[in-house]
């Protein structure tokens, strides 16, 4: 055996982007940090990857948005390259040959909408407000460790008298909206501003994407929030590309961790987490080789650091009862594509903005929750939810001139096929099943592929480790979010035993490339440490 | 000139009770039945042929000992000799599980394992539920009551959540908003017991067992009680006809008027205030109050009219969603039917189809899209079985609850029914196999037959939906959920306010209190 004798302050298990977040503030913090990670790439599921020649695949995460303002200038990241360039807009296509755009400019937006329905375009001014509302009542929780509403601590009680503090400066009926709001269906919330099936379609996706649930589920409401509380550049509900792909946001952090003195090594998968005396001492590596530290974090999901990293004996039987209560499903897959020419969409006027954006071919919401049926009955739907992307329609640097990148994340995707695993001949059923889809309005679309990558649920945990590919690290459900995020107790990323902490998505606030648990988590070590911990901002008064 | 202190509109049972409550106060009280029958939804209206009926609802859970006792409705005969109903939850090949008691207390047909982690769970739901009933029966606390006495209640609930431990209170946090199935897949393991529990949860509201939030449909459950007898499922001796004969003797003893077959077309103003009913025959009645025990929409729609409602307002009451999708099946057997495997004591129970959570899942997946379900889930009961007072002489009455039928299906009602009776018939004989054989006479009414017969917009069994989004002070919506209008001297009850449907009695009871409250501080 090949033990390392050097001693690192901190180990982190994982180089994906909440981990590298973590890293950064504590080693900028002056602790001696070790970033582990298991692929020879790093990045977890912000990557950009040269799957074929010359062009670079976003082939996990796509679009970037809530990656939190705050970090980016804490860690300096523009500066280690990272830049956000905005979406143009985005289109949903119909099945009878029409399309629905949608443009950044508001006002282009709401002209749009009154081609379908005068009176939904009307609607509109009062949804954006109504939601942005919300928006702004969340995005300052986001920063903010959860308080634990069982302690009877200072800070956790301190800290429930700054929620309830929030809450009352609502109005009674804002009060009462926010209550409706967190527990209603996207598709019931909608159904209350608009009449137009098409306009509810395309604004309905946000509520779905990444979660086990259908539009026509109570709480998806709440996950359109978590995908419109992003900004790009103080815009808020905006999305953007990251340059160079999705990678781009991991490389800068990377870079960042390295220019305050980091370590990070690949190709070492850890095998477990050692423990003596309830206290984490280091890690064993699949390799053999051992590191020790009396710090680990993990930035894998919580299933995969407590239930295979940990022996079970160290850990007391009720959490890990809750662990294995925790709802991690996999819902939904993504087919990468390198295209030798841009598609054509002949519904859209040439050379309009809309099909820069995300491009959607489900035209109602009674379609999604159809495709969620098939999901809850076991498999992938004929009819899938597509949200696509054409990233090199905006950034030239991830493929030659003329060459394109394309990203089609598909809903819903299961992690088994009727209870069987995924086979060679299912994947490429299910590939097949989202190209027919494509080349329904894109004719011609078959011949422009010159690679394609299918990534089902299985791919993703086998490559990034995320349990059953959940890209949540866990649904983002009441009872997984806030104080109950992972498991009620052990929300504030400390762990049953002393040392060991967790940072990825499955702590609050959860997924989406947003680095906020990573950086929360890192608050909690420092102040375990006793370390400062003023190099990390507050979150941004919302104006 | 004909003047009342108070007009009611709807003999409905929450009508009634609001009227014992306000009569007994001294005050004059009109009632204006638009049928020829008191009872609403529970009224003994639907005939399967000339002499027998079954109303609607079969048993009850939420008539509460204050209840009782507040309407004097055992001095009018109400008795309060229980009949627990136990439920056997079966599937197509002859397996079942019994449980009797006040819910579940016992158990029959799982194993001992099954059988502790069943009274573990029990346990915890009825701890969370008894937390709740506090808030279920009382007037909501919203803008206009919310006096320091009123918020105690939640400090309290806390209080008493908190002492009773961390794990507790942990867990009364996380499952609050949970989807009923994942509760049900973490702590037991029976199929059929989970199936019933689903059933149970989603039955009369548009939700699936995987629906989050749906858990607080079993816990709303839970938290009924009748006189006593937490959570049970009860039969009152006499069945519902007798009970919602008690309402009216206690009604008329007090002192109210009833007039029968007289609907109410519209109200009359004065200034933004209400003083008195017109009706579709001509007639007009004056009161300074009026208090509407009919459905919120047509209470907003059709009473006050969009002219009088601000946009806000307007568009809210128009966004509920009051479409039910439960039916009822009435069959009248010329003899008790034979069971190949249940016993003959065991048919008093409810005997529910409910094999499994995906089972149940699965046939609410067609009511999102106005379809059918494939193989409906269902509860049955035999009224004259249970009760001997209740028998006739014309035959055995079967009464059949049908989840997961849309008021509004793709097809058609008209097409549909035939389908429907045809799919029912088929579980029922794997049951009872020469079930078909002995259906003297059979009476199937879907969402929109409710609709007709009770004038309830939806035909919804609790008028509109039932979901947190819609509870407690956001129920019927959160403006007016003391019960007020924004027309003064026009109130609501009825099944719209809280704490919805089923027969308690509480929304009239409480909009008396607040129209009491009001007159007494000479306000609204």
């Amino acid at each position: 055996m090949n033990s390392q004798h050097k001693n690192y302050d901190v180990i982190i298990i994982g180089a994906g982007h909440n981990g590298l977040v973590n890293a950064c503030y504590l080693q900028k913090a002056g602790l001696n940090v070790l970033v582990l990670e298991k692929n020879d790439w790093i990045g977890g599921a912000a990557v950009s990857r040269e799957l074929t020649p010359n062009i670079l695949y976003s082939n996990c995460s796509y679009v970037c948005s809530l990656f939190r303002p705050e970090i980016m200038r804490d860690l300096e990241l523009p500066k280690h390259g990272l830049q956000i360039i905005g979406i143009e807009g985005g289109t949903t296509f119909t099945q009878d040959g029409r399309y629905l755009a949608n443009y950044r400019n508001y006002h282009s937006k709401r002209r749009e909408m009154a081609r379908f329905s005068v009176k939904d375009s009307e609607a509109y001014e009062r949804y954006s407000r109504d939601v942005t509302r919300q928006c702004r009542f969340i995005q300052p929780l986001l920063m903010r460790t959860a308080p634990d509403p069982a302690s009877f601590k200072p800070k956790d009680i301190g800290e429930i008298f700054y929620l309830i503090k929030q809450f009352n400066e609502l109005s009674p009926d804002q009060m009462a909206e926010t209550i409706r709001f967190w527990t209603m269906s996207i598709s019931d919330y909608l159904d209350e501003y608009f009449e137009n099936d098409v306009i509810k379609a395309s604004l309905a996706l946000s509520g779905i994407i990444g979660t086990a649930l259908g539009p026509m589920s109570p709480g998806t409401a709440y996950v359109l929030l978590h995908h419109y509380m992003g900004e790009v550049d103080g815009s808020i509900g905006s999305w953007g590309y990251a340059r160079g792909g999705m990678g781009a946001i991991t490389q800068a952090l990377s870079s960042s961790f390295k220019s305050f003195g980091g370590e990070l090594i690949t190709e070492s998968e850890v095998e477990n987490i050692l423990i003596k005396n309830n206290q984490a001492k280091g890690v064993a590596l699949k390799n053999g080789n051992e590191f020790y530290s009396s710090n680990i974090v993990s930035n894998a999901d919580v299933k995969r650091t407590f239930l295979k990293l940990v022996d079970d004996k160290f850990l007391p039987p009720s959490f890990v009862k809750k662990v294995k209560n925790f709802k991690i499903r996999g819902s939904s897959g993504k087919v990468n594509i390198g295209l030798d020419s841009m598609p054509d969409f002949p519904a859209v006027p040439k050379g309009d903005p809309c099909i820069k954006g995300d491009i959607h071919f489900t035209d109602s919401i009674e379609r999604m929750e159809k495709a969620y049926d098939d999901w809850k009955n076991g498999t992938w739907s004929q009819d899938p939810f597509l949200d696509m992307m054409i990233p090199t329609a905006t950034d030239p640097t991830m493929a030659p001139p003329g060459k394109h990148f394309m990203s089609c994340f598909v809903q819903y995707c299961p992690p088994k096929v009727y209870g069987k695993d995924w086979t060679q001949e299912k994947k490429e059923a299910f590939g097949e099943t989202v190209i027919k889809q494509i080349e329904d309005y894109s004719p011609g679309f078959r011949e422009k592929i010159i690679h394609m990558e299918i990534r089902t649920p299985k791919e993703l945990e086998d490559e990034v480790g995320l349990t059953e590919g959940n890209i949540f690290q866990g649904e983002l459900t009441f009872d997984q979010l806030l104080f109950n995020r992972p498991v009620p107790g052990y929300a504030q990323y400390r762990s049953p035993l002393k040392g060991l902490y967790i940072c990825g998505s499955s702590t609050h606030p959860g997924g989406g490339v947003m680095g906020a648990p990573g950086r929360n988590a890192a608050i909690e070590i420092l102040k375990d440490l006793k370390k400062p911990t003023s190099h990390a901002r507050s979150a941004y008064e919302v104006i | 000139m004909k003047s009342y202190d108070v007009i009611i509109i709807g003999a409905g049972h929450n009508g009634m009770a609001a009227s014992i409550k306000l009569a007994k106060t001294g005050r004059k009280v009109l009632i204006l039945e638009s049928s020829s029958e008191f009872g609403g939804m529970a009224s003994s209206n639907i005939l399967l042929n000339d002499n027998v009926n079954q109303p609607l609802p079969h048993l009850i859970n939420h008539l509460c000992s204050k209840s009782i006792k507040d309407l004097d409705l055992i001095k009018y005969g109400l008795k309060t000799k229980k009949f627990f109903i136990p439920s056997i939850s079966v599937d197509k090949n002859q397996n079942y599980i019994s449980f009797s008691g006040s819910y579940g207390s016992q158990i029959d047909g799982i194993d001992s394992n099954e059988k502790a982690n069943w009274e573990k769970l029990k346990k915890r739901m009825f701890f969370q539920a008894n937390l709740l009933k506090k808030f279920l029966y009382k007037s909501p606390i919203n803008r206009e009551n919310n006096s320091l006495f009123d918020k105690l209640d939640f400090l309290k609930t806390g209080i008493n959540l908190r002492i009773k431990g961390r794990e507790e209170f942990q867990e009364f946090f996380r499952m609050m908003l949970m989807c009923v199935a994942d509760i049900l897949e973490e702590e037991i393991n029976n199929d059929l017991l989970r199936g019933l529990l689903a059933f149970d949860a989603t039955l009369g509201i548009n939700l699936g067992p995987r629906s989050p939030t749906s858990y607080m449909g079993l816990l709303y459950r839970l938290a009924g009680e009748f006189n006593g007898a937490q959570g049970a499922q009860i039969f009152p001796e006499g069945g519902i006809p007798k009970l919602i004969e008690t309402f009216y003797k206690s009604s008329t003893s007090a002192g109210v008027k009833f007039i029968f077959k007289n609907e109410a077309k519209n109200l009359i103003f004065e200034n933004n205030k209400v003083t008195g009913i017109k009706t579709q025959n001509g007639e007009e009645f004056f009161a300074d109050i009026v208090l509407s025990s009919v459905s919120p929409i047509k209470t907003f729609f059709d009473f006050i009219g969009p002219q009088r409602l601000d946009t806000g307002l307007l568009r809210e009451i128009k966004s509920l969603r009051y479409k039910g999708n439960v039916s009822k099946l009435n069959l009248l057997l010329n003899k008790i039917p034979k069971s190949s495997f249940l016993s003959n004591e065991q048919l008093s129970a409810r005997i529910t189809y409910t094999p499994s959570i995906n089972h149940v899942e699965k046939n609410f997946n067609p009511s999102k899209y106005q379809q059918l379900p494939e193989d409906p889930n269902f509860e049955l009961l035999f009224p004259s079985i249970i009760d001997e007072t209740n028998i006739n002489n014309n035959g055995i009455i079967a009464s059949i609850i049908i989840q997961n039928t849309p008021y509004s299906l793709k097809d058609g009602w008209d097409s549909s029914k035939k389908l429907l009776y045809n799919k029912i018939m088929l579980t029922l004989e794997t049951i009872f196999p020469d079930i078909k054989k002995s259906v003297l006479a059979s009476k199937l009414i879907s969402p929109l037959d409710i609709e007709t017969i009770f004038n309830v917009p939806g035909g919804h069994w609790h008028h509109s939906e039932l979901q947190i989004d819609r509870m407690y002070s956001l129920r019927p919506v959160f403006k007016y959920s003391s019960y007020r209008t924004p027309i003064h001297g026009l109130y609501i009850c009825g099944a719209g306010t809280h704490p919805g449907g089923g027969i308690s009695g509480k929304s009239g009871i409480n909009a008396a209190n607040q129209i009491i409250k009001d007159q007494k501080q000479n306000k609204h």
